[in-house]
């Protein structure tokens, strides 16, 4: 499964044939559950061949044990609706490569449970220079926080729950 | 006509469920909300954007038999 993903890493070069065969590439960014720092770490190590790339930046989302009222939080519930998040991760990734000057990107959101302190949003941005990551890795976050359909439930150690507000979505 | 409804994030709570078949005669997207939101009158509470067949759509949007209605709150990842 990693080594599929790991496939789809590359920016084909423009043209013709390699459009068409990336369109048949599927990223499927949604996992279950927590993304583990065994698979982080895959990720990161996999890229050793790929011996143009300077610099990697790497964002991870983790799940906050926040205070909130007389308990604390447990755990996050993630729901989506999975065909269209998967879209809206592919037109993200589109409008990155041709927004950034990147290598490679890799983008992994968990979907159920995923408790506090684990990490639930993986986002692995490498170019060539340093600069290039931090400006993509920015926006990348931006944008799956405001075009992706993902849901958050908040458990808290008391047996409550609230739904964590967003934004709206872009029509 | 028969429609597949799906409701997301907080509106699960304001109709008390997350799928539903729906028979409707509403032609368009903005007849079977108000439609619904007297079925389940939570629903007004609430801001959200409509999917038809998994495309965010505008409200004049036609409704066919089968179409999979979305009801999607304002999102949240990461």
């Amino acid at each position: 499964m990693t080594e599929m993903k790991f496939h789809f890493c590359h920016r084909l070069p423009a043209g013709k044939h390699s459009m068409m065969e990336e369109k048949k590439k599927k990223h499927n960014v949604l996992v279950e559950g927590r993304v583990t720092s065994t698979f982080i770490a895959d990720a990161i190590s996999k890229h050793s061949s790929k011996t143009e790339i300077g610099a990697h930046a790497i964002f991870l989302g983790q799940v906050r044990r926040d205070a909130q009222k007389d308990s604390f939080v447990k755990n996050i519930e993630y729901s989506a609706h999975p065909e269209m998040a998967e879209k809206a991760f592919e037109k993200i990734r589109e409008k990155a490569f041709k927004k950034f000057d990147m290598i490679c990107l890799h983008i992994h959101h968990s979907i159920g449970m995923v408790d506090a302190g684990e990490v639930s949003l993986f986002v692995f941005v490498s170019c060539k220079h340093r600069a290039q990551t931090f400006g993509a890795l920015k926006w990348l976050v931006d944008e799956i926080k405001k075009t992706v359909p993902i849901w958050k439930k908040e458990n808290y150690e008391n047996g409550s729950y609230k739904w964590l507000d967003g934004d709206q979505p872009p029509m | 006509m028969k429609l597949n409804l799906l409701f997301f994030g907080i509106l699960t709570d304001a109709t008390g469920k997350a799928k539903q078949e729906f028979e409707s005669d509403a032609t368009d997207v903005d007849s079977l909300n108000k439609q619904l939101q007297i079925i389940y009158p939570e629903l007004i509470k609430h801001t959200y954007k409509i999917g038809v067949n998994s495309e965010i759509v505008s409200r004049g949007k036609k409704l066919y038999d089968g179409d999979e209605v979305s009801f999607l709150p304002p999102f949240a990842g990461g």
